[in-house]
């Protein structure tokens, strides 16, 4: 199997944050979402798979090669997309492909006036009086102009309208369509990353508690509504989750794993990480 | 390379006018102050403001981190800096020899003398500050750098304080004969350590 | 070629595309040989995960409805398909066999039968 991304026990520490034994594997072909609240260590993650940051220990991989020696190697086919739009202000699109031109080998003008087009951005519009939303369809843009083979993005799609967010993820699922392509997405928005993903990667407090396929997690997952008294009788191996209220108790169960008759509902991916990271709390707080 | 000068240029053009201005008044003040020395030494502070200028605009949409996910090494971003910054201490140099022949009366071994002096005192003041800038960011070196350029200039005043006397006036004209070859070391060192402060920092 | 998918049928999203394509192969929309849209084009426009649609396609063609080719794509595979139909015949069969048999255990009359079995059907 090849892997488009591949990040074995990575660790990195800050004074006051750890990001301990990162473990991930996306295989070619695939989407994987990066799911996590904020200050969870997403951002460090793509960071230090880009070579922003140094880690303190582990492997990374980009398209089979290692992110410091082969980097060089590699770039050409990397698409990033960070949480800003990262062009000096007084430039405008066409300033901007000129540039670019001069920088990948790869650079397709054409793609990029095409995509400007599809997204309708105006060439001669500077950066400076660009709305969120133009400055993100920009930088996709860029990233689809020249031979990306991995598109890793950090939170691309925060802060845009359902409209646009719409417009975005279609952009994805047709460059996905080619499959040698990947891509490596984080989010905290996951509703958009429930529609798209193959692969859904959570990291909570800087480490690594899942990472399934989302038809996995879909189809093994769900939601138990009942009585405390009921709760008593269940088997407490299969519970990834409580909630309690008032009325009665929710709790995140594998549903294939429960006989019985009883209230399951459907667990979202959002479901999901609540639920888990709800616990995971818990269970520090008893420690 | 090539590339992120371009861009600098093109992000900048909005400030080409002002530069524009500064040229033409300073030019005037030499004319007819019959004293280009103004607008010699105020060129070099222009062309050395440029890829400061340039640095404080990247900085400020995170420029840099974007552009090493790119083709491009941290080497090359260093060196376009230093590149940058000489282009236009060349044009400004050229300007100010320009406008002493252009006005024969000015094109005195004085204003020579000083053109040579600007652009060595440029390309020093500009060595001297971008280490400061590749470390702490333009925002942050902002101060530092406000001292590096302070601390000549007191020198300078104190030592006339002290009463030690100025080298006389052929001492003055070797030197300055000889400056930009101090400059170029200075320059290349400045350069050295701007990469290896660079390969280390953490975006 | 209609694919309708729901999310919220309790059944698989990958069970509902094996049966659904298994239907349109049995009742003669898709034709012996006929391609099958990719495993990724199919994704793309239902907007589900490829992983999904690359399931589905591995049981119809481990149950011998299609056969794939790397590079070429899916397509309806030659089995006999009137054989198929027989087979779900002697499965309804056999069923409706059960059914009779506890019908007559709980006193049930056969128009009794046939208004649930309408009931279901008409539900559905």
């Amino acid at each position: 199997m090849e892997y488009a991304l591949k990040l074995e026990n990575v660790t990195k520490e800050y004074k006051d944050f750890k990001l301990e034994n990162i473990n991930i594997a996306l295989p070619k072909g695939c989407i994987m979402g990066f799911i996590g609240e904020n200050g969870a260590g997403k951002t460090t993650a793509i960071k230090l798979i880009l070579d922003l940051i140094n880690r303190d220990d582990g492997t990374i991989t980009i398209l089979g090669k290692d992110n410091k020696t082969e980097m060089n190697s590699i770039k050409e086919n990397i698409g990033v997309v960070l949480d800003e739009s990262s062009f000096p202000e007084n430039l405008n699109a066409a300033e901007i492909n000129n540039i670019l031109k001069k920088i990948y080998k790869t650079w397709d003008e054409n793609k990029f006036f095409n995509l400007l087009d599809k997204f309708s951005i105006l060439l001669d519009k500077s950066i400076k009086d660009y709305s969120r939303g133009m400055k993100m369809k920009l930088s996709i843009a860029v990233s689809l102009s020249h031979n990306s083979k991995i598109l890793i993005m950090d939170e691309a799609t925060s802060g845009l309208d359902p409209i646009i967010r719409e417009e975005i993820l279609d952009t994805f699922l047709e460059f996905i369509q080619d499959e040698s392509n990947s891509i490596f997405i984080s989010s905290h928005i996951i509703s958009d990353l429930e529609k798209i993903c193959d692969y859904i990667t959570f990291i909570h407090n800087g480490k690594i508690i899942l990472s399934e396929t989302k038809d996995d997690l879909l189809d093994n997952y769900g939601i138990l509504k009942c009585s405390a008294e009921e709760f008593k009788n269940i088997d407490k191996s299969i519970i990834k989750g409580i909630r309690r209220n008032k009325f009665g108790i929710e709790a995140l169960i594998l549903k294939n794993k429960i006989s019985g008759n009883y209230v399951i509902d459907k667990a979202s991916i959002e479901d999901i990480m609540i639920f888990i990271i709800k616990e995971q709390a818990l269970w520090l707080d008893l420690y | 390379m090539a590339g992120l000068i371009l861009k600098d240029i093109l992000n900048l053009k909005k400030q080409a006018k002002v530069y524009l201005i500064l040229v033409i008044f300073y030019f005037a003040i030499g004319v007819v102050n019959e004293n280009s020395s103004m607008f010699s030494s105020m060129m070099t502070m222009v062309a050395v403001m440029i890829p400061i200028t340039a640095m404080s605009y990247d900085e400020r949409s995170k420029w840099d981190r974007y552009a090493l996910t790119m083709p491009i090494s941290r080497a090359s971003i260093v060196v376009s800096r230093y590149l940058l910054g000489v282009i236009f201490l060349i044009i400004a140099y050229v300007l100010s020899i320009l406008v002493n022949m252009v006005f024969s009366r000015l094109y005195t071994t004085e204003n020579i003398l000083i053109n040579i002096a600007s652009l060595s005192a440029g390309i020093t003041i500009m060595s001297a500050i971008f280490p400061i800038l590749f470390k702490f960011g333009v925002e942050k070196g902002r101060i530092l750098m406000m001292l590096v350029l302070f601390v000549p200039i007191a020198f300078v005043a104190i030592a006339s304080k002290l009463g030690i006397s100025m080298p006389d006036e052929e001492t003055i004209k070797s030197f300055i004969y000889l400056s930009p070859i101090i400059a170029a070391v200075i320059f290349l060192v400045s350069i050295y350590i701007s990469l290896s402060i660079y390969k280390k920092k953490e975006f | 070629m209609n694919i309708i998918i729901s999310n919220f049928s309790g059944q698989p999203i990958y069970e509902q595309i094996v049966s659904q394509i298994k239907s349109l192969i049995i009742t003669g929309e898709l034709n012996e040989g006929e391609a099958l849209p990719s495993m990724r084009l199919l994704a793309k426009e239902l907007r589900i995960s490829v992983i999904t649609t690359k399931r589905a396609y591995d049981e119809l063609e481990r149950e011998g409805f299609i056969v794939s080719f790397t590079g070429k794509g899916s397509f309806v595979a030659g089995k006999n398909i009137d054989l198929i139909k027989e087979q779900l015949l002697k499965e309804i069969e056999n069923h409706m066999q059960e059914i009779v048999k506890l019908s007559e255990n709980c006193g049930m009359e056969l128009n009794e039968l046939i208004e649930m079995m309408t009931l279901i059907y008409e539900g559905e």
